[in-house]
């Protein structure tokens, strides 16, 4: 029996400084990427879920390709662009344009698994 | 290739000896015990040396043949992909240092927010004239200039978002940004040149 929507909130997965009291505004890298994934348990979640939604918090900055990539690398290589579209939805609190990296990191995705070795 | 492994004649006269020794045994039931030891350990070394002759004949194609292929893909990188793209590479590099330039004018979050989408923007371009013409010859390659482009794109994200660095500084600029984008460039031309072609 799968869950109607899940939540993956950004939020949750953003680096604090406690010492410093700052909070980070961007989301990058690849090790980023996998840590989130691996943290929010992403893949069991799709396979659980009918919808994702990717809650994109206020005050971000910046999420690069290369952290995208690695967060929907494997829910990506399974639906592909258009299911991997349908099911999950994105929305940003703020007023973060998410579009242009997220379609990068999933032709990124695609180009290297569909490529010859 | 005589020289890689046994010559035919030694080959032949291996044989012949293994064949003698054989008729030897056959033919002289009346001998010692130790004679037909003798006999038998000869043919065993006989084999042993037949086996090893097309053993060393087998690794020396297999090593030729690795060989031929690392040489092929030397060359299709160099006339397929180098020779017609390395313009790509530099022209990427001298746009990236354009865009950053504005990031010493103390631009307002709003105006950072632009130039690292330009930034994202020319990066994805990169990727697609100059990056994943790699899939094509060898995906370790490419991974590691995606790695290094990365490495540029997130690195300057992040200094250039970073609100305690003031990038109108000038040697703050040049040791945060213009070292990072030579350093990158350097680190593309370095992993082709160590490239093998394995």
């Amino acid at each position: 029996m799968k869950v109607k929507t899940s939540l993956i909130k950004l939020e949750d997965y953003r680096v604090k400084d406690d010492k410093k009291g700052t909070i980070s505004k961007v989301f990058t890298g690849r090790d980023r990427g996998q840590k989130v994934r691996i943290d929010s348990d992403i893949d069991n979640v799709e396979a659980n879920s009918e919808l994702v939604k990717v809650i994109i918090p206020k005050n971000i900055y910046s999420i690069n390709p290369s952290f995208f990539e690695e967060l929907f690398v494997n829910v990506v290589s399974k639906l592909g662009r258009d299911k991997f579209m349908d099911k999950f939805e994105f929305v940003s609190e703020g007023d973060y344009n998410y579009a242009k990296p997220l379609s990068e990191a999933i032709d990124r995705i695609l180009r290297t698994n569909t490529a010859l070795d | 290739m005589e020289n890689l492994f046994l010559p035919d004649s030694l080959a032949n006269d291996t044989i012949s000896h293994v064949l003698n020794q054989s008729q030897f045994i056959l033919q002289s039931p009346e001998k010692s015990i130790w004679d037909i030891l003798f006999s038998v350990a000869t043919i065993v070394i006989a084999l042993v040396n037949i086996l090893l002759v097309v053993y060393i004949y087998s690794q020396n194609n297999k090593k030729s043949d690795d060989h031929n292929d690392r040489v092929r893909k030397l060359r299709l990188l160099k006339t397929l992909i180098l020779d017609y793209n390395m313009r790509v590479l530099y022209a990427y590099y001298d746009d990236v240092k354009l865009i950053v330039k504005r990031t010493q004018n103390k631009p307002t979050i709003e105006e950072k927010g632009q130039i690292i989408e330009e930034l994202t923007d020319l990066a994805s371009s990169y990727r697609q004239n100059f990056i994943d013409l790699f899939l094509a010859v060898d995906k370790s390659l490419y991974q590691k200039i995606i790695d290094n482009s990365d490495a540029l794109i997130d690195g300057l994200t992040e200094t250039i978002f970073d609100e305690g660095i003031n990038l109108s500084h000038e040697p703050k600029f040049d040791e945060l940004i213009t070292k990072r984008i030579g350093e990158s460039k350097t680190g593309v031309v370095q992993i082709l040149f160590s490239y093998s072609g394995g």
